[in-house]
């Protein structure tokens, strides 16, 4: 009976799926980046093999699920769209500074910017 | 709305598929059910065909094959059915057109089908597990983990990015699993096509149905085999309606319809026997070629099942041969994608040969303790694997004779293939792989160790 009633407890979860998924915050980017191909995704989160960050594993597969069927590469940063999903904004704004680019947009810490030089 | 008419299409095609091979002897209720099945498996299969023969998704094209080969499949159906009215008696032969109209739906409807209460309860069980499942599914829109980072992303992209939807087979998406193969994306790619639009809904929807044809499966399955009704709406509800199977079954992961699949295939054998329908054999082999393209460990089990139906027709040498072209044409598609499309899977490691990831023993005895120390006595099965492993006890040999040895057999092998993967492949860290996946492998297993173990208490030869 307990199992049943988490089970209730966890469909009442009052949230809209919106805020249940993290990937709802990219979808507005779709419309960006209709019709392109690659974009880039730099992020100092462990994404690697080896990561046991689950949670921004999630983030990014969500994100690459909204935009699909645009490409997210990770830490590929020739393109010009590139989107910067950090642990810490000054982080980002850092490694946006340094790379030259130019934000666009900013959205629940993540930032969207346009790489003037980008492929 | 369209998703009603594509899954009328789908019903169409696997309606008229399953008379051609039963010839309308199989019990109403589970020719509907399994010819709903099929239509899903048919539309998958020519989604893909339509795929690599023009490297792009087609609008229309799937569709129009589907619907252009029910049409024809109904003509030649239905000239055979006239044809052999002709041969009846004159004085059985119908003049007017009432007559005509009457036995043409008597042809299609099964004028002979006579709805009994059991059925109705059976129903009635059914429509009462679709209400907490459209709960589930409804908060589970998105599906779990791995439908938005490996089926309906496989999906979408198909769906939406025309010549370049092999990017989602790039190294990239490793943890997309690209070398599984695609059936349950290419399903929900064809109701987009119908749709216009790629959209969550429809794998919501599908996973809803699956569900539903798993417990309708079971339920009139057992019904028809046992006649014992509350034992079979008890197995269904077992399968289906536990929170984790409600979880799982509405997560729309491929496991599903692996477990859906393999049930139907057993199903077929058992029934074929039991009414004497040697073409229902035929179904079991189109389900297994099915089961083969759903993702590798389908594969794995479709090549185990197949070999030991093989091994039961042995003496049957034209049946056998029937049996063995039908499952490498249903087959095919996955005989495709493995050998020239699939990318070489990027989390392997052989551990045999491996210096860095070596295989030990210490990784042997985890995996044979944790299904008895974790994964069985975990609570979210609700003692379950108790009632299974006590049933398999109370029913014991019965469970390994004729065909429930065949199935009994198939399971064995299988769990055997899993643990050796699991012992071989280091690429995981086996403690979290194994609280990752054995829950599911376990899952798309149940309906058919149900059906197994269901026919083991309560007949008393099969």
């Amino acid at each position: 009976m307990t199992a049943f009633a988490q089970a209730i407890a966890q469909l009442q979860d009052p949230r809209p799926i919106a805020q249940r998924n993290p990937g709802y915050q990219f979808i507005g980017l779709a419309d960006v980046f209709k019709n392109i191909h690659h974009v880039g995704y730099f992020t100092d989160k462990d994404l690697s093999v080896n990561s046991t960050d689950s949670q921004a594993i999630a983030q990014y597969e969500q994100a690459q699920y909204m935009l699909a069927p645009t490409v997210l590469d990770i830490n590929q940063t020739q393109y010009h769209w590139v989107i910067f999903d950090c642990t810490n904004p000054l982080v980002a704004i850092e490694a946006i500074k340094k790379l030259g680019f130019t934000p666009v947009k900013a959205h629940n810490g993540i930032i969207l910017t346009y790489n003037p030089n980008g492929i | 709305m369209i998703y009603c008419l594509g899954f009328l299409i789908s019903l169409a095609a696997g309606f008229l598929t399953v008379r051609l091979l039963t010839a309308g002897r199989l019990n109403f209720i589970l020719h509907i059910l399994l010819a709903l099945e099929l239509g899903l498996g048919i539309n998958g299969l020519v989604t893909f065909y339509t795929q690599i023969l023009f490297n792009q998704f087609n609008r229309w094209l799937p569709i129009g094959i589907v619907i252009l080969g029910t049409s024809v499949l109904f003509f030649n159906l239905y000239k055979e059915f006239l044809k052999n009215s002709m041969k009846l008696p004159k004085k059985n032969k119908s003049s007017s057109k009432i007559k005509q109209l009457s036995s043409l739906t008597g042809w299609a409807f099964w004028a002979d089908f006579q709805f009994t209460p059991a059925q109705g309860w059976g129903l009635l069980a059914l429509a009462i597990l679709a209400i907490p499942l459209a709960i589930c599914a409804n908060y589970f829109y998105m599906g779990g983990w791995d439908a938005w980072s490996c089926w309906n992303l496989k999906a979408k992209f198909i769906f939406s990015s025309q010549e370049n939807w092999r990017d989602v087979l790039s190294p990239n998406f490793w943890r997309s699993n690209t070398h599984y193969p695609l059936l349950w994306p290419l399903i929900n790619v064809w109701f987009s096509d119908l749709a216009g639009n790629f959209d969550q809904t429809i794998p919501m929807l599908n996973s809803i149905t699956i569900t539903l044809l798993t417990a309708g499966i079971l339920l009139f399955g057992l019904l028809d085999l046992t006649a014992s009704l509350w034992a079979s709406i008890g197995a269904a509800i077992a399968v289906t309606a536990l929170p984790f199977g409600l979880i799982l079954y509405t997560s729309q992961y491929s496991d599903a319809l692996v477990g859906l699949f393999l049930l139907s295939a057993f199903l077929c054998l058992v029934l074929s026997e039991k009414h004497d329908i040697p073409k229902l054999k035929i179904l079991s082999m189109v389900f297994l070629g099915l089961m083969s393209f759903t993702k590798n460990e389908g594969l794995v089990l479709a090549a185990i099942a197949a070999m030991a139906i093989f091994w039961h027709e042995r003496n049957n040498k034209k049946q056998l041969k029937n049996l063995i072209i039908t499952f490498l044409i249903t087959a095919l598609p996955t005989i495709i994608f493995t050998l020239f499309i699939a990318p070489k899977n990027e989390a392997f490691i052989n551990g045999l040969l491996s210096a860095n990831k070596p295989t030990h023993w210490t990784r042997l005895a985890i995996i044979l303790m944790y299904p008895w120390r974790v994964e069985f006595i975990a609570s979210y099965w609700h003692g379950l694997w108790y009632l299974i492993f006590s049933g398999i006890i109370l029913a014991g040999r019965k469970l390994w004779k004729s065909i429930l040895g065949i199935i009994g057999l198939t399971l064995t092998l299988y769990i055997g293939i899993v643990m050796a993967n699991y012992a071989i492949n280091t690429f995981f860290e086996i403690g979290w792989w194994l609280s990752t996946t054995l829950s599911r492998i376990l899952f798309a297993l149940l309906p058919t160790i149900v059906l197994w173990l269901g026919l083991g208490l309560t007949l008393t030869a099969v």
